[in-house]
């Protein structure tokens, strides 16, 4: 599966073209950061969870934000894409 | 009681060539505050219904607010009120920069402009002083030969306000533009002024903003300064504030509802390209901000390869950026600064003409115009074409006088069913969110009383964005509709107060409230007079509609976005469900059947 990273993510992950390729056929949002955490380290968590263990960021499943799927309980397959936005604004 | 929050009221006759100054009364600045407030209840006041928008009697109001160049962050926004020749209702639209500061310097609140000048004139206002200047050297230059040659003939750090050759030619798409980048882009000013021969306004002010408690309002100020620097949205190293707000393409686009090609789909294969990201990357010279702002948002960009090569200057907001992107399907970031450019120096509504020229694409793709009308090939993706139907509608010229007052009278002179293609409500173009896939932006598109406009009621920011609060862009009951109400209120109270929307990515209206009782001096001002302020203003609007004939059907979305599918992405099958958020909506409001307040609801707000 596909992950897209957006914003300052991006100079933490430095990949090019922004988009990490994740070896999943089938699992949880979870398991998907899990893999990303171990790949990334500290400043990536840091980046995607706040000191008391809360998403600080969006998370779009196929463009679909997870809460309102199952949240990172949220089911994954290999066709997937997972979106990663720090929080960002504009208008 | 007296406050020290306000100076005064400039009052302009172009006609007779004369000027005075007037105090504003206490019970108006509570109840309307400045800005937008200050500027509907005059128009609603004094100008009655009926009169053409070019007209000599029209009025076009250039405020500030309680506010505005004070020591409170992102305080140097001023509001345009005036009818509007693109809607036919009244209007307001706003710019930041530091003008409004400078305003409130030499000793104004506002600035109220009636009658006609015979010829091309300037105003010069230097601490009080004002001077009627002719102006007929300036007529059909662009926007920063003005700039520099106004400052040149008063003074150097003078601020200067202009239309240009788009507000001339009055173009309903023409803008009020001032410090050369700043926009007070839709609706159509920039023709008000034009139509008055009035071409620009040179500030110089340096008196103190009073006010009346520095002290309680600078403590609230801090709140706000504290509550920005904390947001991951708008500190510094934040998104807003490394990407600008082109960082939203990215995420509107991925979300279905980036408006791609005339708003045949949600999805934008070139998103990635003209980006926020792809500009912090590529020609970002270096960030701008507004007087007394942190965000930092405005971009300073330099194209340094390709056709557009040598273009640079303060440039590609998101919506700009969208609207000749997405909206004409190129995605190529040096062509859409040329057009940005352009615009900036013809004095035009990014938005809407980008808008405009997308639907002409839609058009030429149908075979409904083919080369033979245009000129040219103006298919979707063509840089080229889109650069030239920018030229030829900035000057009237050719196919380009067909587009020049935007979608809706554009579709008139077609005819052959054209108005189905027309992306606009109330005869104002939309801007960049496909309602399809966010029923609160939908809704708010509809109920806005200028048209299609996003500030009026931006729920993008709880549906999308997830700041300060986040909602399921598809629910559309009643919690959503509470929610574009409470957007709109607070957004009306905000554009009166006068600082910018975006302070409320992270600022609440505690806030607020409490820096304007300080800067006003107002015991008892709170969250709940604040708001009502908003709704207030939000009502006094619809009562200007109303005498103009305006009502329920007026409060609609193009039918494609309620009919046609969306055909891709997360939003895929949806269509927006208006009709029934609609009714919700004016019963919530207190409004009657036709979307009009009630006696009862205009009693409790004072109206």
């Amino acid at each position: 599966m596909k992950v897209k990273v957006f914003a300052n993510l991006r100079e933490i992950v430095k990949i090019k073209g922004h988009e990490i390729e994740v070896e999943m056929k089938q699992g949880k949002v979870s398991d998907v950061l899990e893999i990303l955490l171990q790949r990334y380290g500290t400043a990536f968590r840091d980046a995607i969870f706040n000191p008391d263990g809360r998403l600080r960021i969006k998370i779009l499943l196929n463009g679909r934000d997870i809460d309102y799927i199952n949240g990172l309980e949220s089911e994954i397959t290999e066709q997937d894409i997972l979106y990663l936005f720090p929080p960002v604004a504009g208008g | 009681m007296v406050t020290k929050m306000s100076g005064k009221i400039l009052r302009i006759d172009l006609t007779s060539e004369s000027s005075k100054e007037e105090e504003i009364p206490e019970e108006t600045r509570r109840k309307f505050l400045g800005g937008r407030g200050l500027g509907t209840k005059i128009l609603y006041d004094e100008l009655s219904a009926g009169k053409d928008p070019f007209s000599a009697e029209n009025i076009v109001v250039i405020a500030a607010g309680p506010l505005t160049g004070t020591k409170t962050p992102s305080s140097g926004r001023h509001v345009v009120i005036s009818k509007s020749p693109a809607t036919g209702g009244v209007t307001f639209t706003s710019s930041g920069g530091t003008w409004a500061a400078e305003l409130r310097k030499a000793g104004y609140d506002a600035i109220v402009i009636k009658g006609k000048a015979e010829k091309p004139t300037y105003l010069w206002i230097n601490d009080g002083k004002v001077e009627f200047r002719d102006a007929s050297k300036y007529w059909g230059k662009l926007v920063g030969e003005v700039d520099d040659g106004i400052r040149v003939e008063t003074d150097e750090e003078a601020k200067v306000l202009q239309i240009g050759i788009g507000g001339e030619k009055k173009s309903y798409m023409a803008a009020v533009m001032n410090e050369k980048y700043r926009a007070a882009g839709r609706t159509g000013l920039g023709a008000v002024l034009g139509s008055k021969n009035l071409k620009a306004i040179a500030l110089k002010g340096t008196k103190e903003i009073e006010v009346a408690n520095s002290v309680a309002m600078s403590r609230a100020a801090d709140r706000a300064l504290k509550k920005i620097a904390e947001s991951d949205v708008t500190k510094e190293g934040g998104g807003l504030y490394s990407y600008g707000t082109a960082v939203l393409t990215n995420i509107i686009n991925a979300s279905g509802i980036y408006p791609t090609r005339n708003f045949q789909t949600g999805v934008f294969k070139g998103a990635e390209k003209i980006s926020g990201e792809t500009m912090a990357e590529t020609i970002l010279e270096k960030r701008t901000a507004c007087h007394e702002c942190p965000m930092e948002c405005g971009r300073w960009i330099k194209v340094d390869k390709g056709r557009y090569k040598g273009i640079e200057g303060e440039s590609l907001e998101y919506e700009t950026s969208w609207a000749f992107g997405g909206q004409c399907g190129v995605d190529d970031l040096g062509a859409l600064a040329k057009v940005n450019h352009m615009c900036n120096e013809y004095g035009l509504d990014t938005i809407s003409v980008g808008n405009t020229i997308g639907f002409a694409m839609e058009l030429f793709e149908k075979g409904i115009i083919t080369k033979k009308d245009v000129g040219f090939k103006l298919k979707f993706g063509d840089d080229k074409a889109m650069v030239s139907m920018t030229e030829l509608i900035a000057k009237r010229e050719g196919f380009g006088d067909v587009l020049a007052d935007g979608t809706r009278k554009a579709a008139e002179k077609i005819g052959k069913g054209t108005d189905y293609y027309t992306m606009q409500v109330k005869g104002l173009e939309f801007p960049a969110y496909d309602p399809r896939g966010a029923m609160g932006i939908g809704l708010n598109f509809a109920t806005a009383n200028r048209g299609a406009c996003h500030v009026s009621g931006y729920t993008i920011a709880a549906e999308i964005v997830g700041a300060p609060l986040k909602v399921d862009p598809f629910d559309a009951g009643e919690e959503k509709v509470d929610l574009t109400i409470l957007f709109q209120d607070f957004t009306a109270a905000i554009d009166s107060a006068v600082n910018c929307l975006f302070l409320s990515f992270a600022v609440g209206a505690e806030e607020w409230a409490d820096m304007i009782a300080g800067a006003a001096g107002w015991d008892g001002y709170g969250v709940e007079e604040f708001l009502k302020t908003g709704e207030r203003i939000f009502a006094l609007e619809r009562m200007f509609n109303k005498r103009e004939g305006f009502g329920k059907k007026d409060d609609t979305l193009p039918e494609r976005l309620l009919k046609e599918p969306m055909p891709e992405g997360p939003a895929k099958g949806k269509v927006h469900p208006l009709e029934d958020m609609l009714k919700v909506f004016y019963e919530k409001r207190g409004y009657d059947e036709n979307g009009h307040p009630t006696e009862e609801k205009l009693k409790e707000l004072g109206l």
